[in-house]
């Protein structure tokens, strides 16, 4: 053992031994000294009963897929705020600018979004498999089939292509326009996606018929920063998700009712 | 963007998103917060990617999701008063996996968080990269924008108390 070896050296670099941060030459020497005294090689063994403890105590967490998709898509956005606008379009500039994102975040975004598809649950709709279905309508440019503001365009639109014809309100008198339609398949069914707008936000109004005409009154929750309503009425079942806030979507989700019951 | 080379921002950065979540989930020990700050903290790793010179890509993003955390922390001092309580959302705490729920509720659960609680915010920063994220001492200074000595004092001060406050009966049950 080097004459230099004090207990206090030794001490002082139990922890950068457990973490390998000593050169081979202080490694050694270390242990070395730990090898012959008992007092150090205790402290030694008590440090890293602790530190695994800590470890142990401490796991490194797995993100969330809904993270995972708000990631994507706020990147998403961030790169269309900063690319030129290519993409012209007689759609909305919000719309535009989707698509326009969506190309350019295509490949970061496939791994992860294809991993979070696959684990939609397959059962009914559940908050998260709607929430999926939201962020991939933002995500791929795939936000409508049908760009237009008239519901007597995109009504017809789904004949055909649906065993059901979904009532399509117009509310743009109150604030929300209707941006258009599409096919969307959602917790294992084939559903129509009605796709209205208010500011900034864009809300998704999944709708396929129910078996049962009872209705079911509107219950809306808070879903990892996504509100999530749902309502059945006629034999038609509703969902609506968004990123807008609780009080303005509640007023949107009974103007739909309304609309409906007309 | 467009590139897909091993200096692109996907290759780079992307990978550690579980990573970022870690840290902000246990700097942050809110799951609706943590979650905010990361993303913030990809967007502005996304807008300061050309400030990106190769160095280790998890301590570069970590260091910018550690100031997300930062400002979350003192924005969330001053909103604290007006969050509105919704039950729904509240109750999702529950079930929700806060790092203090790893912890089995016992004593030793309670005296574990207890130790950490009473570390500074600065020394348990640097425990949580150390013992969480298993940053390298070079990385951990590049992460929290100090030298490495200053990371070695802090990670051994920390060690200690923990070592102090945690007793060994509670350790083993844990």
């Amino acid at each position: 053992m080097p004459a230099d070896t004090t207990h206090e050296w030794v001490l002082d670099r139990l922890g950068a031994h457990i973490d390998g941060e000593l050169d081979a030459g202080e490694a050694l020497q270390l242990s070395g000294h730990l090898a012959t005294c008992e007092k150090c090689a205790g402290e030694f063994t008590r440090l890293l009963d602790s530190v695994k403890s800590v470890q142990r105590h401490m796991p490194p967490l797995r993100a969330p897929d809904i993270l995972r998709e708000r990631v994507l898509s706020s990147i998403r956005r961030a790169a269309a705020d900063a690319a030129p606008q290519r993409v012209a379009s007689s759609a909305s500039r919000s719309i535009r600018s989707w698509a326009a994102a969506a190309a350019v975040v295509a490949m970061i975004g496939t791994a992860y979004v294809m991993g979070a598809r696959s684990a939609a649950p397959l059962s009914g709709p559940t908050a998260d498999a709607l929430i999926t279905a939201h962020v991939r309508s933002l995500q791929q440019g795939h936000l409508t089939d049908i760009v237009s503001s008239d519901q007597h365009t995109v009504k017809p639109w789904f004949t055909g292509k649906l065993d059901f014809s979904p009532a399509v309100p117009r509310l743009e008198a109150d604030g929300f326009p209707l941006v258009g339609g599409r096919l969307d398949y959602v917790g294992g069914r084939a559903v129509a996606a009605l796709v209205y707008q208010r500011r900034a936000h864009v809300i998704n109004v999944v709708t396929y018929p129910v078996a049962s005409e009872q209705a079911v009154p509107p219950h809306l929750e808070s879903h990892r920063g996504f509100q999530v309503a749902n309502w059945s009425a006629g034999g038609m079942a509703y969902w609506v998700v968004s990123d807008l806030n609780a009080d303005e979507l509640r007023s949107f989700c009974s103007l739909m009712r309304d609309a409906d019951a007309r | 963007m467009a590139d897909l080379g091993t200096d692109s921002f996907e290759a780079v950065v992307l990978p550690h998103l579980d990573a970022a979540y870690t840290l902000a989930r246990y700097l942050l020990r809110d799951e609706d917060a943590a979650q905010d700050a990361v993303q913030e903290s990809f967007l502005r790793a996304v807008r300061h990617f050309r400030g990106y010179r190769g160095e280790n890509g998890k301590a570069w993003l970590l260091a910018i999701v550690r100031n997300c955390c930062a400002t979350a922390r003192t924005r969330g001092a001053r909103e604290i008063a007006f969050v509105e309580f919704d039950e729904t959302h509240h109750s999702d705490h529950v079930e929700s996996a806060t790092p203090e729920l790893y912890l089995v509720r016992s004593d030793a659960a309670e005296s574990f968080t207890r130790a950490l609680d009473s570390l500074s915010a600065a020394d348990r920063e640097v425990l949580i990269l150390r013992e969480v994220e298993g940053l390298a001492y070079d990385q951990i200074a590049l992460a929290i924008g100090a030298p490495i000595g200053t990371v070695m004092s802090r990670l051994s001060r920390a060690r200690r108390r923990m070592q102090t406050l945690v007793p060994r009966e509670a350790r083993d049950a844990g």
